[in-house]
């Protein structure tokens, strides 16, 4: 039962590999081999990021002898990735499956079900935090003479450190069920504490990766830190160097913290699941209909009910949102430094300042290319979408009121963040106007842009929310093709600038992203409303 | 009032729905029997719009559904056989949407829904989130939202699964009434003695193809539904 279970479990997390969304049966094995293909080699041209950042480490801590350190130091970061990715999979994944009823109806021990969604929770974990291990031992490797121990005892410590973000990200996913039964604003207190624990693994993340330099410098002190505070990632870098008694330690440790959780989550298991799929009844008050509003306005409103709704939208699709801000308040704290920077930078390439104010649009396009709220919109209407296929509704009404909703979401913050960079940085008025009237086609863009593919690729069956969320090929797509073309555009105009004027470029650059959205309308227009009002 | 004539719809190479004609009067309750896949559903979606269909016409007084999709759905209200409805919505805000889409003015929307949640026991529920809802709670709503633009046509696809008793009762003296003031009603079902009692004509279909319509007496004469229905479909068969 449970091998039958887990396979259901990973198959959810895994499908995109193996079903085609279009006809809903398995692709033929060509197909397979060729999307595992492209994941593998997507995982790997990120983990040499990761590679080059052990290399660097590697040459302070490995040369100097404590080998031990540098696992530590990279395991923490590995742990941070993997708690990251995986925590705001784990209480929906636990706690909120639309196959709850359905699974707890069968004579299925509630304890086999959760080992079952552990399996998958396990799965992501090991997915992120290898994302980060395996090129630091393969780094570690390339760096010191390799022996047995210190060969195999990275590699089977990859499980153990999986195991160890599992714990973590379980226990935060179990708070966060447990909170979420005895508040109201679910959705919004999800997302406050998702975002805090995100808050907290950047601030592990840039610490370190910032503090590179002085970490190198103080080593003695680092080790001595390390051992008293984080006793557990002592070990972890010890029993990684190669060390049996660490090892074997490290591996008890984790099995036994696993257990706990483990002992902690079947006890609470059934309560919370049962809980958290019925939202709470309110109080029982006779209420009054609501002034009549225009239909498209009800459509943009029930998209803005939809999203705010859905703590997991939110959180995947829309962080851009909450990043803009931030990435405002922080230029306006540390102004001084980047008009320093911005100075200096004019004053050894004076070929290249025309084309400085290119770099506004370059930040703020980038935040934006993370907004993926469109990419999922069609996919989350799931199998409720009847109604709007029923409803008297022009279907390029529907793609309007979820592009609207996306683009002003998007458009508003970083409208206001480029002003504040652009103003900061002492860009001309017109420029800025320019500016401002690009970023606001290129959320407009991406907004269609994500419509495009996610009524390309829909999927109305999914069982766990994070799926059209965050597991869709509709998303990867969206944000890996807004970083690229955001970069195309960003170095196109750049190199243009410098053969004509800035005027000119960001002319050009508004030419560049106003066609694509052309066609995308069109095809939107055209085959896209044609796809939604027979989607099923 | 809805007029199916020669409808074909293909699933790859199998017919689920074949060369089906069906002429639906005002006034008429019209029923929908078969086994299940036989092409009720199929049938019923193809009316709304939601199924492109291979062949044949379907117009709704007149206007075709695949030339006028918009101006068809305004006239019919369709309520599936499991109504997913928006477990984000309270479900005031749900009436209070579909409301806004028909353009229906504040105070006539309040009248209705009013009467209908009154009539279904919904009224202290409509302020609770529909994901709290029961199945039958969601197939009140979806009824209470079907008749609140006051359709020309009301589909449904099995629509007294999950009702308790006295629900199933209302539903039926409203879809009487919606009959009498000049409405049709065309609905899917297994509950042949429901048929018998509230139709005014029955189609029978089985493999996609209509094995019998007409008024109740043409159909099943002075034997039961349930008889005629078995006799056919094993006719079919043989």
């Amino acid at each position: 039962m449970l091998k039958t279970l887990i396979k259901k479990q990973l198959l959810e997390l895994f499908q995109n590999y193996v079903i085609d969304k279009k006809t809903g049966r398995a692709k033929d094995k060509k197909k397979i081999v060729l999307t595992i293909l492209l994941g593998i080699a997507l995982f790997f041209c990120l983990c040499i990021t990761f590679f080059s950042l052990g290399n660097t480490l590697g040459a302070a801590t490995l040369n100097r002898g404590v080998n031990w350190l540098y696992f530590a130091l990279m395991g923490l970061l590995s742990i941070a990735l993997g708690v990251f990715g995986s925590v705001f999979n784990t209480y929906a994944s636990l706690y909120l499956p639309k196959d709850n009823d359905t699974l707890l109806s069968l004579p299925i021990p509630p304890r086999t079900l959760l080992t079952a969604r552990l399996g998958g929770v396990y799965a992501t974990s090991l997915l992120y935090s290898g994302w980060i291990w395996l090129p630091a031992c393969v780094s570690y490797w390339v760096q010191v003479p390799m022996n047995p121990a210190n060969v195999l005892f990275p590699i089977l410590l990859t499980f153990v450190l999986a195991l160890f973000v599992t714990v973590l990200s379980c226990l935060l996913g179990w708070l966060v069920a447990l909170v979420a039964t005895r508040a109201r604003g679910k959705s919004f207190l999800t997302v406050a504490l998702s975002l805090l624990v995100m808050g907290a693994y950047y601030v592990v993340y840039f610490r370190i990766v910032n503090s590179l330099n002085e970490i190198l410098a103080n080593l003695d002190k680092i080790s001595s830190a390390v051992k008293t505070w984080l006793y557990y990632v002592y070990l972890l870098g010890s029993a990684a160097d190669g060390n049996l008694l660490t090892m074997l330690l490290i591996t008890a440790i984790t099995l036994a913290l696993a257990g706990v959780t483990f002992f902690i989550l079947t006890k609470t298991f059934l309560s919370l699941a049962q809980q958290n799929n019925v939202s709470a009844k309110k109080e029982v008050k006779a209420s009054e209909p609501q002034k009549q509003t225009p239909p498209k306005k009800a459509l943009l409103k029930r998209e803005f009910a939809h999203f705010t709704a859905t703590p997991t939208w939110m959180l995947n699709g829309g962080l851009g949102i909450l990043i803009l801000p931030l990435i405002a308040i922080y230029m306006v704290i540390k102004h001084e430094a980047m008009q320093e920077t911005l100075i200096k930078l004019t004053q050894q390439f004076p070929e290249y300042a025309p084309g400085f104010p290119i770099a506004v649009f370059a930040i703020v396009a980038m935040v934006v290319s993370l907004n993926t709220i469109s990419a999922a919109s069609v996919s989350l209407e799931g199998k409720s979408l009847w109604v709007m296929q029923t409803l008297p509704v022009n279907p390029w009404d529907i793609l309007q009121a979820k592009e609207q909703m996306s683009v002003l979401l998007n458009a508003i913050p970083a409208a206001l963040t480029a002003l504040v960079i652009g103003w900061l940085c002492g860009v001309e008025f017109s420029a800025l106007i320019l500016i401002l009237v690009t970023i606001y086609l290129y959320a407009t863009l991406i907004a269609d842009f994500g419509l495009f593919l996610n009524l390309r690729h829909p999927n109305l069956h999914w069982t766990n929310v994070m799926v059209p969320c965050k597991q869709s090929i509709a998303i990867g797509f969206s944000l890996l093709g807004g970083w690229l073309f955001c970069l195309l555009l960003s170095v196109g105009a750049f190199m243009l600038c410098n053969v004509t004027s800035l005027s000119v470029s960001l002319v050009a650059l508004i030419v560049a992203v106003e066609v694509p959205l052309y066609l995308i309308r069109i095809w939107l227009r055209k085959k896209g409303t044609a796809i939604l009002s027979t989607l099923s | 009032m809805l007029k199916i004539d020669h409808l074909t719809k293909l699933y790859g190479d199998k017919k689920a729905v074949d060369d089906l004609t069906l002429h639906i009067l005002p006034g008429e309750i019209y029923g929908f029997i078969g086994h299940n896949g036989a092409g009720k559903t199929t049938t019923l979606k193809s009316v709304v719009g939601i199924l492109p269909f291979d062949k044949g016409e379907i117009t709704i007084d007149g206007i075709s559904v695949k030339q006028n999709p918009l101006v068809c759905k305004k006239l019919l209200a369709y309520i599936p056989d499991n109504p997913d409805l928006y477990d984000y919505m309270t479900g005031m805000k749900y009436l209070n949407f579909i409301a806004d889409i028909f353009e229906i003015p504040t105070e006539l929307r309040k009248e209705r829904i009013e009467k209908y949640a009154a009539l279904f026991e919904l009224t202290g529920d409509l302020n609770s989130s529909i994901a709290s809802y029961s199945h039958g709670m969601k197939q009140k709503l979806a009824i209470i939202s079907a008749w609140l633009h006051a359709p020309r046509l009301i589909l449904m696809d099995e629509p007294f699964v999950g009702l308790d008793p006295k629900a199933s009762h209302t539903l039926k003296g409203m879809m009487k009434e919606h009959c009498e003031n000049g409405g049709a009603i065309f609905f899917s079902t297994h509950v042949l003695e429901v048929a018998e009692k509230l139709c005014d004509k029955i189609a029978i279909i089985k493999g996609g193809a209509l094995i019998k319509a007409g008024t109740m007496e043409e159909v099943k004469g002075d034997e039961s539904l349930e008889a005629v229905f078995l006799e056919l479909a094993e006719n079919m068969e043989a």
